[in-house]
């Protein structure tokens, strides 16, 4: 469909905010104690942290929950079994163009090969208020992987902040229905209006701190296995193996399925998981294919920067939103890997001597890996 | 991996929601009323038949500073006893006493942040990237800008492999490495910056002792080749900032006080200590290990180290709380199990700490708890410990507690409740409740109530209120009242009158000396996803995952071996070996790795249920801390 335009003024966002929470839970940015962002539930507009560059966690807790119950069981000559399934209606306000972008991943994961019912049923009522960065945060890369500073695709509204107003562009049918519902609060957009959110890419661009990110160059080594093993080696001796890369990433969905028992009966639960554990994947009988660090520490780069994966989803799996770069305590974050790929053509100039690694960047900096 | 998983355990349902009490042998429900009544009644009457000496008090380094403050109070006000410890305290006990004998205070001198600034760091004895890794990660930063880091230990972990230097030195020997590394810099002029007036006896006595351990010398003993000995002293005596962070590796130790009284003196003699990025900086394994110290919760310390010895300070705490306080000197952990197993101590309350399982000798710790009068335990789930107790009452944790904590960088912050206590009682009510019901009546409307009078009666403390932490998001001790200020290293103004001391400590080699017998070090170690005795991580199931890994790969436990000794000896990884020792003997499967040096096996931490049998019975005579980290034992294929 045709995009569509409103605007909104300030003083009645509040208005629509209070509606909305009458007819689902409103999730929006709100800013906690230590100045942590988190998506929580708000009934007021005042509720909604204000100049938050991104949520600490992203909103695929909402979709695939840290720990989801999936069915209780109870024995009882044989086992009765009653699934649990999410029914929340949820309005996920303020939601940056980078989780827009990694919503429309998770979609295609859990959707391709085995239409997942859990996410399916949570996905469907979830309505999505886009909301554009101005002002993008220090380790933004949304640039690289074309998912921001707004999205193109996958809201059902999207805000863009304008003098004492916000334009509103209406993405889908659920979108525009709630315009309608809540008619009286919108007022038709100008033809200026409309070309400031236009030109916001281009207003936005200069403001990046780091805009790029050698994606280019690290999907033609990861594709053509180039990386170079001591590379590998490296950036998996360095990894903490913590999993916080996991958690934090908006588009990294490997769950673990755990029982929790109770007696005679129980939950069957998933919760999330990742790739940088030793546990991931051990198969049941003990063995397990990737038994060094290095070899499983690899898995997060090529499930998203892989060519296979890309002509899979038609997408790649990184949207530039650099929680890992906060969340990584090793600097193996996604910027600093693919910069690495290039510093290291190869895997040139990093090697274990003697049981210390030895660096010397192939382009001659002094410190290659530093971030900076 | 734990910070990122720890709902499971907060969510748990094995949690304990309300208070039990055992009849006849099992445990049944009971309200508080029935709980703290029981409690009271039995501590007060041990009190009244045979005074506060009989009873014994644990606390933990996972509570509040509130929470141990007012449980300090319950001890020393109410039941009249100095016999209140935390175990985990005595794991870092070398640390705290040698630091406070050389400087002054028992804690980090920098602060976290001053690693950024710093031209070189140097790491013993500890595997931060395992223990702390956001000091870790700090550290692996450094490196990246260019700062220098070297290395010491017997293992080659992750940052070793980060290193510039790294001195695998043998277990035990650490101190021998640090006067081989002293003869350098006094041999080479290196010590123009020293602290201490080089005229003084104590610079004196040092410089000689130090004369006559050339790094030859010291490589005999450490293993470390002399070359890199002499490389490691230049490169840490030059540098313009060089931090030392140490952590269990040295400490843990029959000899631990004296490793760290030993880096001292390097820091001192090199003026790498009091300045921006200079200093000794000891890693405190637990959420609130420094503050558990800070509050009092060892035998014969007030709040902030104010000896219990000293009438003033003891005058002062009697005004405040209007109570005479026992004199006496209390028993430490290890020393009341001993005292409980003679029949000394009758009762005993434990707050958050499964003394069974991290006990050194277990079966001790077993004999002990069955054989007291009463026991009553407050714990997150039924710990080994619980079970035995008379009255078990439902705890808080981190996730449900209002208070604060003391990080290892003396740091006070707040600590808020992220979800509802399933008992919904916070433990701060219910140590209220016991001081009343003990007959020590106090009145406190909040955590914010109990900082009040901590800040008050300690002077390092000195003005910390919750509005104050809340706007500034933490303060560093030794704070100062009138400016509200915190203190990012310590002796930045100076330093108190008669520090930095020079201590001069001889290397004594380690008690059991390696013979033909016993040809191999036994050192024992800390995992990175199990958490010493684990009453949390064994409850949340994808840290149960993560460390049962390995568990599946060697099912009947692992001891890390070298290559080469595991060649000579003709066993592959996963094969069987044995290991004996003059106390006991242990079958474990090999794990074949680099990471350890020749002559030395390593066990994980969690197995030290087992690996206890095979050490010995050696103590560091100061801080009366037993040895975990070098046993000598025999390796054999079987």
């Amino acid at each position: 469909m045709a995009v569509e335009y409103r605007t909104i003024a300030s003083n009645r966002l509040d208005d629509l905010i209070v509606a909305l929470a009458e007819e689902a839970q409103v999730l929006a940015p709100v800013e906690r104690a230590a100045g942590d962002v988190l998506f929580s539930a708000i009934r007021t507009w005042d509720e909604m942290a204000r100049d938050y560059v991104n949520t600490d966690l992203p909103p695929k807790q909402f979709m695939l929950p840290q720990v989801e119950p999936m069915f209780r069981y109870h024995r009882n000559k044989g086992y009765e079994v009653e699934p649990v399934y999410d029914e929340q209606q949820r309005i996920i306000f303020g939601i940056r163009p980078c989780d827009v972008s990694a919503m429309l991943f998770l979609d295609l994961v859990f959707s391709a090969d085995f239409p997942d019912v859990y996410y399916a049923r949570r996905r469907q009522k979830a309505t999505l208020v886009a909301m554009t960065c101005d002002n993008p945060g220090e380790n933004c890369f949304c640039t690289c992987a074309d998912s921001g500073p707004a999205a193109e695709e996958g809201f059902d509204l999207q805000l863009t902040r304008l003098d004492g107003k916000f334009l509103v562009e209406i993405g889908s049918e659920e979108g525009s229905s709630i315009v309608n519902r809540h008619g009286n609060l919108f007022e038709a957009a100008s033809s200026e209006e409309i070309q400031y959110r236009l030109d916001h890419e281009e207003r936005v661009m200069p403001k990046f701190k780091e805009a790029r990110s050698y994606f280019a160059q690290a999907i033609r080594r990861i594709t053509t296995e180039s990386v170079g093993d001591d590379l590998w080696h490296y950036v998996g001796d360095r990894c903490l193996a913590c999993g916080g890369c996991s958690y934090v990433c908006p588009t990294c969905f490997c769950f673990n399925v755990v029982d929790n028992p109770n007696g005679t009966s129980g939950t069957r639960c998933r919760t999330w998981d990742s790739c940088a554990l030793a546990g991931f994947t051990r198969m049941a009988g003990g063995h397990n294919p990737r038994k060094q660090k290095q070899d499983r520490r690899n898995r997060r780069f090529y499930h998203k920067l892989a060519h296979y994966y890309i002509e899979k989803y038609g997408r790649h799996g990184c949207v530039g939103c650099g929680r890992c770069v906060l969340a990584c305590p090793a600097g193996i974050d996604m910027p600093a890997v693919v910069k690495n790929m290039r510093e290291f053509a190869g895997g040139e100039g990093i090697r274990l001597e003697n049981g210390l690694w030895q660096i010397h960047s192939t382009r001659g900096h002094t410190n290659p890996t530093h971030q900076e | 991996m734990r910070g990122w998983n720890v709902h499971e355990v907060v969510n748990s349902p094995d949690r304990l929601k309300t208070p039990l009490i055992k009849k006849n042998g099992s445990f049944c429900e009971a309200t508080w009323n029935e709980a703290l009544s029981l409690v009271s009644n039995k501590l007060t009457d041990q009190l009244a038949s045979d005074g506060g000496a009989s009873i014994g008090v644990l606390g933990s380094s996972r509570c509040t500073n509130e929470e141990n403050f007012l449980l300090v109070k319950l001890a020393r006000a109410a039941l009249k006893t100095n016999n209140v410890d935390h175990p985990p305290r005595l794991t870092h006990a070398p640390a705290f006493a040698g630091l406070s004998r050389a400087f002054g205070f028992g804690a980090m001198t920098n602060s976290i942040n001053e690693i950024d600034d710093a031209d070189l760091l140097m790491v013993c004895g500890s595997n931060t990237s395992e223990q702390h890794p956001a000091v870790a990660s700090r550290i692996l930063d450094a490196v990246d800008r260019g700062a220098k880091l070297i290395v010491v230990g017997p293992r080659k972990h992750q940052l070793a492999r980060f290193s510039d230097i790294y001195l695998p030195v043998m277990p035990g020997t650490d101190l021998a490495l640090i006067l081989g590394m002293l003869n350098v810099i006094f041999s080479e002029g290196l010590a123009s910056r020293s602290l201490v007036d080089a005229q003084s006896d104590q610079y004196v006595a040092l410089e000689e002792k130090a004369m006559k351990f050339a790094p030859e010398q010291a490589e005999r003993y450490s293993g470390v080749p002399a070359d890199m000995i002499r490389k490691a002293a230049k490169t840490y005596a030059e540098a313009e900032k060089a931090m030392i962070f140490l952590s269990t590796g040295v400490i843990h130790h029959g000899t631990g006080t004296s490793n760290i009284l030993g880096l001292a003196d390097l820091a001192i003699v090199t003026g790498h200590v009091g300045k921006a990025s200079c200093g000794l900086n000891s890693l405190v394994l637990h959420c609130n290990g420094q503050g558990a110290c800070d509050m009092g919760l060892i035998p014969n310390m007030l709040t902030g180290d104010q000896p219990v010895a000293d009438s003033a300070v003891r005058k002062k705490f009697e005004a405040g709380w209007g109570v005479e306080l026992p004199i006496e000197d209390g028993l430490n952990a290890y020393e009341m199990v001993k005292a409980a197993v003679d029949g000394h101590i009758r009762s005993m309350f434990i707050l958050g700490d499964d003394l069974l399982v991290g006990s050194p000798d277990i079966k001790q710790a077993h004999n002990a708890l069955e054989k007291l009068d009463f026991l009553a335990v407050q714990d997150l789930f039924l710990t080994d410990t619980a079970k035995l107790a008379d009255v078990v009452l439902p705890a808080d944790g981190g996730a449900c507690a209002e208070g604060t904590f003391t990080s290892t960088e003396r740091r006070i912050q707040r600590v808020r409740r992220a979800v509802p206590n399933p008992s919904g009682k916070p433990d701060w009510e219910v140590l209220v409740e016991l001081l009343s019901r003990c007959g020590h009546s106090v009145s406190y409307s909040s955590p914010a109530d109990i900082m009040r009078e901590i800040a008050w009666l300690t002077p390092i403390y000195a003005g910390v209120d919750y509005q104050q932490l809340e706007t500034i998001g933490g303060l560093q001790w030794p704070t100062d009242p009138e400016t509200g200020r915190g203190s990012l290293f310590l002796y930045a103004t100076g330093f108190p009158e008669e520090f930095p001391k020079i201590s001069a400590v001889d290397f004594i080699p380690p008690s059991d000396v390696i013979d033909s017998t016993y040809p191999f070090l036994m050192s024992i170690g800390r995992s990175y996803y199990f958490w010493n005795t684990s009453p949390m991580t064994a409850r949340a199931p994808t840290l149960r995952r993560e460390y049962s890994a390995p568990l599946l790969d060697y099912p009947s436990g692992l001891a890390e071996i070298n290559p080469e000794d595991a060649k000579s000896l003709g066993v592959r990884d996963g094969g069987t070996i044995k290991l004996v020792s003059p106390h006991g003997e242990l079958r474990l499967q090999a794990m074949v790795s680099g990471a350890v040096p020749s002559k030395v096996v390593f066990v994980p931490f969690y197995l030290r249920e087992q690996a206890s049998f095979l050490t010995g019975p050696t103590q560091d005579p100061e801080a009366k801390m037993p040895t975990f980290k070098e046993s000598p034992v025999r390796v054999e294929k079987a």
